[in-house]
Parts: C-alpha cells; sequence; structure tokens
C-alpha cells in the first residue's frame, strides 16, 4: 500500500513538473502571451489588476514558504487579516471592473465608445476570452 | 519518500519563482502592457493611483519581509489592522474617484441628450 503511494506521488510529482515545465516554456516562447495580463479589453492597463497580481503572488510565495520551512512540513493556518488582505484587493477589482463596464456600456449607449483605445492589447484579451 | 518530497519543493519553488521573474522581466520591460496604469479614463494624470500603487507596493513587501523573518511559522504572520485600514482606504479613494467620474459621464450624456432633444423641434421647423 506505501509503495503504491509512492508510485501516485511520483507519478504527480513528474505530471506537476512536466506541466510547470511546458506552461514556463510556452510563456518564455510567446505561445502564452502575457501581454494584456493587467490590462482592460479596450488596451489601459489596470491598477486593480496589477494589485491582484501582486498580493497573489506574494501570498502564494509566502504559503509556499511557510509550508517547506515548517519541520515537518506542514499547511500554516490563514488568520482573518490575509483573507482580508485579498478580500480587499479582489473586492476593488469586482467594483473597478462594475464600474467599467458600466461606463462602457453608457459611452456605446451615447455612440461615443470608441473613445479611450490606444493598444492591441485588446486583441490579447478577445483572444483569452475566447 | 523524502527524496519525493524534496524533487516536489525544489519543482514547485523554480515554477513560482522563474514565473515571478518572468512576469516581473515582463512589466520591468513593457512588454506586458503597462500604459496608462497611472492614468484616469480621461487620460490625466492620477494622484489616486499613484497612492493605491504606492500603497499596494508597501504592503506587499512589508508583508514579504514579514513572512521571511518567521520561517518555519505555524501560522501567517498576522497584518495589523491599521495597514489593512491604510490599503481599505486607499482602494476606497481609488474605486471613488472612478466612480466620480463614472458619474460625471452620465451626468454629461443626459445632459448632451437633454440639449439634442430640445434642439430637435427647430430642425425640424427649419426642414
Amino acid at each position: 500500500m506505501l509503495q503504491l503511494g509512492l508510485v501516485i506521488g511520483w507519478i504527480l510529482t513528474v505530471f506537476l513538473g512536466l506541466l510547470g515545465a511546458v506552461i514556463l516554456w510556452l510563456i518564455l516562447t510567446g505561445r502564452i502571451d502575457l501581454t494584456g495580463l493587467i490590462s482592460e479589453p479596450k488596451g489601459e492597463a489596470s491598477l486593480s489588476r496589477f494589485q491582484f497580481l501582486v498580493f497573489t503572488f506574494v501570498i502564494a510565495m509566502s504559503l509556499f514558504y511557510l509550508i517547506v520551512t515548517r519541520t515537518p512540513p506542514g499547511y500554516p493556518e490563514i488568520p482573518n487579516q490575509i483573507l482580508a488582505l485579498l478580500g480587499i484587493s479582489g473586492g476593488s477589482y469586482v467594483v473597478a471592473k462594475g464600474i467599467q463596464t458600466s461606463r462602457d456600456i453608457g459611452l456605446k449607449g451615447t455612440g461615443d465608445g470608441n473613445k479611450p483605445v490606444n493598444s492591441g492589447a485588446n486583441k490579447q484579451d478577445d483572444k483569452a476570452d475566447t | 519518500m523524502s527524496s519525493l518530497s524534496t524533487v516536489l519543493r525544489y519543482e514547485l519553488w523554480f515554477f513560482i519563482v522563474v514565473l515571478a521573474l518572468i512576469v516581473t522581466y515582463q512589466l520591468l520591460t513593457r512588454k506586458i502592457n503597462m500604459e496608462w496604469l497611472l492614468y484616469d479614463d480621461e487620460r490625466n494624470f492620477s494622484p489616486g493611483r499613484l497612492q493605491l500603487l504606492m500603497s499596494t507596493l508597501a504592503v506587499a513587501s512589508y508583508y514579504l519581509l514579514e513572512v521571511l523573518s518567521h520561517p518555519g511559522a505555524a501560522k501567517f504572520p498576522e497584518i495589523p489592522n491599521d495597514l489593512l485600514l491604510i490599503l481599505g482606504g486607499s482602494n476606497l479613494f481609488y474605486l471613488g474617484g472612478k466612480l466620480s467620474s463614472l458619474i460625471e459621464d452620465k451626468l454629461g450624456s443626459m445632459s448632451s441628450r437633454a440639449q439634442s432633444g430640445r434642439e430637435d423641434p427647430t430642425q425640424k421647423k427649419g426642414g
């Protein structure tokens, strides 16, 4: 039984390693395009998306750091403040998105929908949406 | 079993760190679009966005340093409530600016509609 667990563990480890390597390779070769990672559909960069990105990396790295530095490795307890931090960031992103959408609909209604367009990032977003 | 966890540990570290490095590099070289990050919808420089950017980076770096100074902790280090209040207030300020711009737009479009409604009867008379 222990051996079966070990085999499954190795299979999952190899699978995760290959998956991670493929994702990184596709990003490095430009086949996964990150150009529009923090952009709105119209092309301008979004601060809410940027904030969400920063906190996601900070929490992910912190979580992993705490797991591997613990002996024996274990999942750390998550205090409410962390959830509040992610909630503020995620909530701000959602509200900003709602305001932006409402604004865009209003602009379309008045026939001024092409107002703030600048870069080709909207093409990337269209691709990501599909 | 220990070799399995060691391999898993290294590969996850590698993935997260390389991904963070790629994203940081692409942000710095502007391959990831950063245009108009600090400008509002009317393309004017927005102090609200600047303060949100600074408070985000300050809270993120503070928290990373907190975590790095508590290796092996059984619990995530707590964030002082004051810091959360600063971040929340900063987000509110940013969203308030966005909302006021939306309201301004709506009022502007309503007044232009009302104006065009007033102009229509004269056009009919002229035609």
